[in-house]
């Protein structure tokens, strides 16, 4: 098995496993609306037949779930980040095709190598752009808690977990949902770079290649 | 870099000039994501003379658009898409279709229209209901004896319901484009979707007329057997009456029932026994990619729009054609027909992605005799009905390869020549909506 396969097996693997971590989330959310709606039929049930005030009292915790459109909101952002690196291994962009056949065979092949390449190239931009919400100082704000941590300030860093930004209803804190999503956001560009070296390979060594 | 450009051109004009360098790198195959994308940067950056805005907006851009509650709606339809693929609900469908319309002569072509109808009520997507219904019923019409083209272009044409009866992701998309109202949307979509059924059915009854032969009657069933296998489908109505009652009722917002769709559609796979964990990797996988694919072209979208409309072009655009001498119903019909021409190269979505952002600005704009609110539905329900003809247009349609692919007899030419009744059908559709808006709003002014 040459360096190339080895690579492009484990690239498989790490974006497929990320996908299918990721598609959990799909699974939870999922989970959480229908309890959410059950728990919030019963109750409408059991007040009907007993009156609200009896049930609110004797079952305070059978409502809807609160902050559901959170926890979707999450679980659905988390299948979605975790998709991109899948997407790409998967070569799922939509192209329009429709001059392929017109095309000498090479050409095409250059054109996969601009087309891997132009992705790669959004994928490192949006990873720069997006270190921001867990590194980059923004004007006027605090010291950003990656930061803290790469100083050594831990006392800093674990003050900031505290205050740090936290979500409207659950008031859960935000930031390790940036991390998640600047992960796999660097998977995404990870592996935009080996698409890059898999049709780069494909117009230089086209007898190496599946495709 | 490009300093030079912005003396010579006004802004307006750069924003023009950048449709046919995207239409190019599109052309070469560039990924549409990437070519809105890049087109959209170097436009702000030639525009605004630094990468300031870009950069700003960039950095909260893709978290925001892949964390929001209204667009989680994409990934759960599809994932309930995929479950009801695997859930063996469409032979089900096709068998009670079959019992009440095989006597009739094409009758199990009008079977595959009416099944595909009814899996495009718990289905979102128009390829996953031409590749599902066709695993089903084309070795049924092949059996039967049915002529290729006609087998083939019915259960094509029938795979557009999936997209034209809600719950309908291409709508949503729409929805997002343009800032509409998904759950009005999705009520205006009922009526056109149930007449495009009804049009291909009578399609189907006039083409086996024409064509002597192509489609044969087989025996009657007695009613018995008709309800029999009519109650086989219930999972189907309960499932589309949680998802579609539940949004249209406001019981529960759309991206909730479409929570309820999954849970619905995966409890029918596992009650079939099919919902093996491979299937469910399988179903996760699927879903991943097509989701990702689509937010991609979200952002990219975003990016694009927001250089558009730094350079003016859909407010300058809305004011010439309002300023122009112009027929409103003229530059409707244009954006209509540019959509039937696009469509016979071009993916719908892509379509879509394209041109929303600058037709929807005008139109609303314009005068159609019917209230100003109702124009942005109503045109959401045009284009969808234009798009997904694209699916069925030689030479570029999805579903005509799909479904081409699956029989081993039938040559693409023949499949196209069987889908082009069917496109006619779908014309003849567009024109009657057009005509008549009240029979899109009809159920959305009884209900909102």
């Amino acid at each position: 098995m040459t360096f190339f396969e080895r690579t492009e097996r484990r690239v498989a693997k790490l974006s497929a496993g990320l996908a299918l971590l990721g598609g959990l989330g799909l699974v939870f959310a999922t989970i959480a609306t229908c309890l959410s709606i059950i728990l919030k039929l019963i109750r409408r049930l059991l007040d009907g037949v007993y009156g609200s005030s009896v049930i609110g009292e004797a079952m305070p915790w059978l409502r809807s779930i609160l902050g559901e459109e959170e926890l979707v909101t999450y679980g659905v952002g988390a299948a979605l980040f975790a998709a991109l690196p899948w997407v790409m291994f998967r070569k799922g962009h939509i192209k329009i095709d429709l001059f392929e056949p017109l095309f000498p065979r090479r050409f095409n092949r250059v054109l996969d190598l601009l087309g891997d390449l132009s992705l790669a190239v959004l994928a490192y931009l949006i990873m720069t752009r997006q270190w921001f919400l867990i590194f980059k100082k923004a004007r006027g704000s605090k010291e950003p808690l990656g930061n803290l941590i790469l100083q050594g300030d831990f006392a800093q860093a674990a003050d900031r977990m505290r205050t740090a930004q936290e979500t409207q209803i659950l008031g859960l804190p935000v930031w390790p949902s940036y991390i998640v999503a600047e992960f796999c956001v660097l998977a995404f560009f990870l592996t935009a770079c080996f698409c890059v070296w898999r049709s780069a390979r494909a117009l230089y060594a086209p007898h190496l290649s599946k495709a | 870099m490009f300093e030079f450009l912005t003396p010579t051109f006004t802004p307006f004009q750069l924003g023009l000039l950048s449709f046919p360098f995207m239409l190019v790198l599109i052309a070469f195959r560039i990924p549409l994501a990437a070519a809105m994308f890049i087109i959209g940067l170097l436009g702000t950056y030639i525009v605004s003379g630094n990468m300031r805005m870009m950069d700003s907006q960039l950095k909260t851009f893709t978290y925001g658009t892949l964390t929001s509650y209204s667009l989680s709606i994409i990934p759960l339809f599809l994932l309930m898409s995929e479950f009801a693929t695997r859930g063996g609900m469409s032979s089900a469908l096709f068998k009670a279709a079959e019992a009440w319309l095989g006597h009739r002569r094409g009758g199990l072509a009008m079977a595959a229209i009416g099944a595909s109808a009814g899996f495009g009520a718990v289905c979102g997507s128009s390829l996953a209901t031409a590749s599902t219904m066709g695993r089903v019923a084309l070795p049924e019409l092949e059996r039967a004896g049915y002529s290729g083209a006609l087998a083939t272009g019915a259960l094509a044409a029938g795979g557009t319901l999936g997209i034209l009866i809600p719950p309908s992701v291409v709508l949503v998309v729409y929805a997002i484009l343009a800032e509409e109202n998904i759950e009005k949307l999705f009520t205006a979509a009922f009526i056109p979707g149930i007449l495009a059924m009804l049009g291909y059915m009578v399609t189907v009854s006039i083409y086996t007329h024409l064509v002597p032969g192509s489609g044969n009657a087989l025996p009657r069933q007695p009613y018995a057997d008709r309800f029999r296998a009519l109650a086989q489908v219930w999972p189907v109505a309960v499932i589309f009456g949680l998802v579609i009652g539940g949004i249209y009722s406001g019981a529960f917002s759309p991206t909730a029932a479409a929570a309820v769709g999954v849970a619905g559609t995966a409890l029918v796979a596992w009650s079939k026994g099919t919902l093996t964990i491979k299937a469910i990797k399988e179903a996760l996988l699927s879903t991943a990619q097509t989701s990702a694919m689509i937010f991609f072209i979200i952002l990219a979208a975003g990016v694009f729009n927001s250089f558009l409309s730094s350079a003016q072009v859909p407010q300058t655009l809305a004011a010439f054609f309002l300023e122009a001498d112009v027929s409103a119903w003229v530059i409707l019909i244009g954006m209509l027909i540019l959509y039937l021409l696009l469509g016979t190269v071009m993916d719908s979505l892509a379509m879509i992605f394209l041109t929303v952002p600058i037709f929807v600005p005008i139109i609303t704009q314009l005068d159609f005799g019917i209230p100003q609110a109702e124009v942005g539905i109503w045109f959401g329900i045009l284009v969808l009905m234009s798009a997904e003809i694209g699916l069925i247009t030689p030479p570029v349609g999805m579903n005509l390869f799909v479904i081409n692919a699956m029989s081993k007899k039938v040559s693409i030419g023949q499949t196209y020549r069987g889908a082009l009744p069917f496109v006619a059908s779908d014309i003849v559709r567009v024109c009657i909506l057009v005509a008549f808006p009240s029979v899109t709003m009809v159920l959305v002014r009884l209900i909102y």
